[in-house]
């Protein structure tokens, strides 16, 4: 088939002399589409208000939430050994400053065969921490 | 294509609709006139039943009505109406209930195979009815609507090759429907489609 057969063929597929129904309702398409238009706009503008209505909402209350006025704390207080011990007025009961300081992390391992002792909780080991009466 | 501006009251004298019109319905109205007879035979081809045709028409006005403002200040309109008419066609095909709808292998209302062109036009439309919607929209778009290959793909919004190929599986199925009776209805087709 050539083209100019298939647009015959395709013409026998048309209306022919049958009787049509009734066109089409122009008020109702009119109304309806009014109807439809007047909504649509409804939904755009509402939509547009809820949404500015929520993103101000949002905004207080993120506002709203004001941080308090302390400042953070660290949870310990910072260890410093050296300004107590530099403090402290030395006393020929004391032992120097310098066997006084904290003992590193791999000192206090124990390992077999060793004695260690821990020096702030005996005060009869040199290096400890003693308080004395002449201290006052 | 220039349309002429009509009043609105002129055409709708008995006003039962509420709100006021906008001051573009009138060139819509004109234009609902002036090409809804063409556009309705184009969905009569499309679905073969005038019904149907109807509501495909109202539903393609309806959608025009809703763009008709941005659709003006664009032009070419009679390629979108057709557009949107073939898509509503393709997505009216795709539900469901329409499926369900078609119980019965004949319509109701068949007029009697007495008159041999009445049964060649019975039988072509048969045989179109049986090829699946988006050849079927191809070929009308091709050979009712006399579109180009390009132009039936702008309205069906797919490629070139795709309007080619689907002509190609539409026109099979046509064919191998219509069998033996192909030549005459050729053969009477193109006596009418010529007178």
């Amino acid at each position: 088939m050539n083209e100019d057969e298939v647009r015959a063929l395709i013409t026998l597929a048309g209306p022919g002399d049958e009787p049509v129904p009734a066109g089409a309702n122009l008020p109702g398409l009119l109304a309806r589409g009014r109807r439809q238009r007047r909504n649509r706009a409804l939904l755009v503008v509402s939509g547009s208000a809820l949404t500015t209505a929520a993103v101000v909402l949002f905004v207080v209350l993120i506002a709203g939430r004001a941080p308090s006025g302390e400042s953070l704390r660290p949870a310990n207080a910072p260890v410093s050994t050296t300004t107590t011990t530099t403090t402290k007025p030395l006393t020929t009961t004391e032992v120097p400053v310098t066997t006084g300081s904290a003992p590193t992390p791999s000192s206090t391992k124990s390992t077999p065969g060793t004695t260690t002792h821990d020096s702030s909780s005996d005060p009869a080991t040199p290096g400890g921490h003693v308080p004395t009466s002449t201290a006052r | 294509m220039a349309i002429p501006v009509r009043d609105s009251e002129d055409v709708l004298p008995e006003e039962p609709i509420r709100g006021t019109a906008p001051r573009w319905e009138g060139e819509f109205v004109a234009y609902f006139e002036a090409r809804s007879p063409s556009l309705r035979s184009t969905a009569f081809v499309l679905c073969g039943d005038w019904h149907r045709a109807e509501d495909l028409l109202q539903v393609t006005f309806l959608k025009l009505y809703q763009v008709w403002p941005r659709l003006v200040r664009r032009g070419e309109l009679d390629g979108y109406a057709r557009r949107v008419l073939v898509r509503v066609f393709l997505h009216e095909n795709r539900r469901l209930w329409r499926s369900r709808e078609q119980v019965s292998a004949e319509p109701p209302d068949t007029a009697a195979p007495g008159d041999p062109d009445v049964a060649q036009r019975l039988a072509v439309r048969a045989a179109l009815a049986a090829v699946p919607p988006k050849q079927r929209a191809v070929l009308v778009l091709r050979y009712w609507n006399d579109l180009s290959v390009e132009g039936s793909a702008d309205a069906l919004g797919c490629s070139v090759g795709t309007v080619k190929s689907q002509t190609a599986r539409g026109l099979a199925t046509l064919r191998k429907r219509l069998g033996p009776q192909l030549d005459d209805l050729v053969r009477g087709g193109r006596k009418e489609h010529w007178a």
